[in-house]
């Protein structure tokens, strides 16, 4: 009997031999990708590539168990691949370590695959490889987890919705006056610790060299004035590294800046007024408490979840300040350029946007938290459980069985929930593709050239705009050319039309987001570029010219959101649609994520 | 990348050609390496005809992420501005610039630059941002006024700006 046997039974020889013949693309070796690569081995799947461009951090071996101590370091895809051929030898697995966006893994690389799984981390290259998965025109697997809560849908072109059909619940982020002036929850003063404070203090120099020259010449005092203002926090800068510097930021951030908003008296008509503190207060609090070396008596996990006294705190503050003075001043000797970004896992700087984070709240009259919070908030930790992604991997199996077997009718969007008094699962109907999504209502074309020769204009007149019964795309309107965030054309912007594409920078692999605003119809194209230094002709342009249609505007206002019709609920709880709704604004993550900005949900 | 963003900001582009909002100027910025990004804008907000801030050409930058139209672009005024609502660091504080307050993704370019041109002369006092404009305008209401009109006289003449001329 072979290990297939049972496989064969309940598959039927024919799908079996489907699954034996199929390609799989998976995309991530994390807390997803483990558990599914493991899935895939272990269920007649023979033909897998993988990619991560992580190496194995000790916080994965929880979860990803298809890593172990002495892996740590090591590429997560290659140590995954050699891990799960030990379940089962007889499979082929090509590991990439790699960015799934590099241009190596082109559109001809994604035609390859017969079915491509999407076990990532992160909004961007999900938004990635669903825009590489409809121009090659590959149903995807698209799944995430956080906590107890999944889901799992598939995409295919024209059929089900895309991933940007529906926009994405994006990472919090708080406006500028409630973070500087009015800060009402701890978060606010965490990110002001996080992304003001420490920043101006230790990070890049950003911007400021943007301010023009030309205009201050105009003995405009006021302006100066202004910037002096806005820069005082960095001039405190000269006194680093002696005695007193750690008090004239004190002093500056937690007094003068405080007794400023104080001044401003509207803004406390309905508010809580700030407290400031002043440098007698700060000496005192130094006096008392001159020893805060936690590690000394306490255990380290005892320390971090304890709420310090604000004596404490700025004892804390003093100490760390001093630390990372001392590395920023070591660093510029090196590198006058030398800056400090956050690092949740160093210690020093954790514990200063910590304390920094809750004199403030003391400040604000604000609940103060303990450092392990403090970490999870600013780090932007999510809990990944790895059951969680165990039931998701088992879910995308069955998904890709469906769709080997053309059952794709068959495939759900299927929600894990985590609410004991309805069901586990919720399952809705794939929905239809949203006519106004300006990703999947595109048209898609290639575009095999020399980059060498072939230049912008020669893609504005010989592509573009050449009507479509000569082998153009017939275009007539306002046309725009971006690659990325780069507009290399427009009606206002026609400085690079004789360039050639190599100068441009537009190499094999890149993509062109051209678009034609035709008297307020919006036609929307994506080019991916094939260079072929030995082509024969101008280009080759492959891709359906009649399949050009104008997306719709957006609706009007996103109002209340209205009921969806084409959707079957499978859950009977009334509320299922509430619970999607919170399931749908966690869906983004899989693992701890390095996002810059803080999410919460 | 977000192709929701790019195409927006596109579409937001060919409307501000069509529909030209006299005296001001807005589009994307040339970077130092020659590109135009389409994610940082520039934009010259002319004061009000016949108030203070007459005469006065303000330049704004429009950061925006790959989250817009679902996140407002930061908008920072450069050099800063002499204005209660208006940070130090030239910072923008506006509620429809507010995501949790009256941003909704339907807002468009043109909505913000009006916006804030009115902002200048209309400050709202609920959310002061910059104290010393504040103040002023609390207590000496004439001396916040000539200050204005020093301020508006030393802002910006928009013909003296080359690239300008060039490229909107
Ligand atoms: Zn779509």
């Amino acid at each position: 009997m072979d290990r297939l046997s049972n496989l064969r039974q309940v598959l039927g020889k024919k799908l079996l031999e489907k699954v034996e013949n199929s390609k799989i693309l998976m995309v991530g070796s994390g807390g997803i990708g483990c558990e599914l690569l493991k899935n895939l081995v272990m269920s007649g799947f023979k033909n897998i590539e993988i990619i991560d461009l992580d190496t194995i951090d000790l916080s994965n071996l929880n979860r990803q168990f298809l890593f172990q101590r002495q892996h740590i370091g090591k590429s997560k895809s290659k140590v995954a691949r050699k891990s799960a051929l030990e379940f089962n030898p007889n499979v082929n697995i090509v590991a990439h370590h790699a960015n799934i966006k590099d241009p190596q893994f082109n559109i001809k690389w994604f035609k390859s695959f017969d079915i491509v799984m999407n076990a990532l981390d992160n909004l961007d290259a999900r938004r990635h490889v669903n825009t590489m998965c409809l121009a090659a025109n590959v149903p995807l697997i698209e799944s995430g987890t956080s906590g107890y809560l999944g889901q799992a849908t598939v995409i295919e072109k024209n059929v089900t919705e895309c991933f940007e059909c529906q926009p994405k619940p994006t990472p919090k982020t708080f406006p500028i006056c409630t973070i500087r002036s009015t800060p009402s929850a701890p978060i606010h003063c965490i990110v002001w610790a996080k992304n003001y404070l420490f920043a101006e203090l230790f990070g890049k120099s950003e911007d400021n060299d943007e301010i023009d020259e030309e205009v201050t010449e105009e003995n405009n005092k006021e302006i100066e004035n202004l910037k002096k203002e806005s820069q005082a926090l960095k001039e405190l800068y000269q006194y680093a590294g002696t005695p007193e510097y750690s008090e004239k930021v004190f002093d500056k951030v937690f007094n003068q800046d405080i007794n400023r908003l104080l001044k401003m008296e509207n803004l406390w008509k309905t508010r809580t007024k700030p407290t400031p503190i002043n440098t007698e207060q700060y000496k005192k609090a130094l006096e008392i408490n001159m020893d805060v070396d936690e590690d000394k008596n306490d255990s380290k996990i005892k320390d971090d979840q304890k709420i310090y006294s604000i004596e404490e705190n700025i004892n804390m503050f003093k100490e760390c300040l001093e630390l990372l003075v001392q590395r920023q001043l070591k660093g510029k000797k090196i590198d006058p350029e030398f800056s400090m970004s956050f690092e949740k896992d160093d210690d020093i700087i954790m514990k200063f946007v910590a304390a920094t984070a809750n004199i403030r709240a003391h400040i604000f009259s604000i609940e103060q938290l303990n450092r392990f919070k403090i970490k999870e908030i600013a780090g932007n930790i999510i809990a990944s459980i790895a059951t969680t992604n165990a039931i998701i991997s088992g879910i995308i199996i069955m998904d890709a069985y469906k769709i080997l077997n053309n059952q794709l009718e068959e495939c759900n969007t299927i929600y894990l929930t985590h609410d004991s008094s309805s069901n586990v699962f919720v399952k809705e109907f794939l929905a239809k593709p949203n006519p106004r999504c300006a990703v999947c209502r595109k048209s898609y074309f290639v575009l095999t050239i020399n980059i060498e020769k072939f230049t912008l204009n020669d893609l504005l007149n010989k592509v573009l705009i050449k009507p479509k019964d000569n082998n153009g795309l017939g275009l007539n309107g306002d046309i725009t050319i971006c690659e990325d965030q780069r507009i290399l054309y427009d009606f206002d912007f026609d400085d690079k039309l004789n360039d050639t594409f190599s100068k441009v920078k537009i190499e094999d692999g890149k993509y062109l987001n051209i678009t034609c605003d035709d008297d307020d119809k919006m036609y929307n194209i994506m080019i991916y570029i094939i260079n072929d230094s030995s082509l024969d002709k101008d280009f080759i342009l492959e891709g359906d010219s009649t399949s050009i249609s104008y997306i719709l505007p957006p609706e009007p206002e996103p109002e209340p959101e209205p009921e969806k019709t084409n959707k079957r609920k499978h859950s009977d709880g009334d509320d299922a649609n509430n619970k999607k709704h919170k399931v749908i604004t966690v869906d983004i993550v899989d693992d701890d994520d390095k996002v810059e900005t803080v999410l919460l949900d | 990348m977000s192709n929701l963003c790019i195409s927006r900001l596109i579409e937001e582009r060919n409307q501000l050609k069509k529909d030209f909002i006299p005296g001001f100027k807005a589009g994307p910025l040339k970077t130092k390496d020659g590109n135009y990004d389409i994610l940082n804008w520039e934009a010259y907000i002319p004061g009000i005809r016949g108030t203070s801030w007459d005469g006065g050409i303000f330049k704004l930058n429009l950061k925006f992420s790959k989250d817009y139209p679902l996140k407002p672009p930061k908008c920072t005024f450069n050099p800063p501005v002499f204005h209660p609502n208006i940070y130090l660091s030239g910072d923008v504080c506006l509620s429809i610039l507010n995501e949790y307050e009256d941003w909704k993704p339907s807002i468009s370019i043109r909505d913000i630059l009006i916006g804030i041109q009115l902002l200048l002369n209309e400050p709202n006092l609920e959310s002061p941002a910059q104290h010393a404009a504040y103040a002023l305008y609390q207590e000496n209401r004439l001396e916040y006024e000539k200050r204005l009109m020093i301020q508006s006289k030393n802002h910006y003449d928009i013909n003296n700006i080359p690239y300008l001329k060039r490229h909107y």
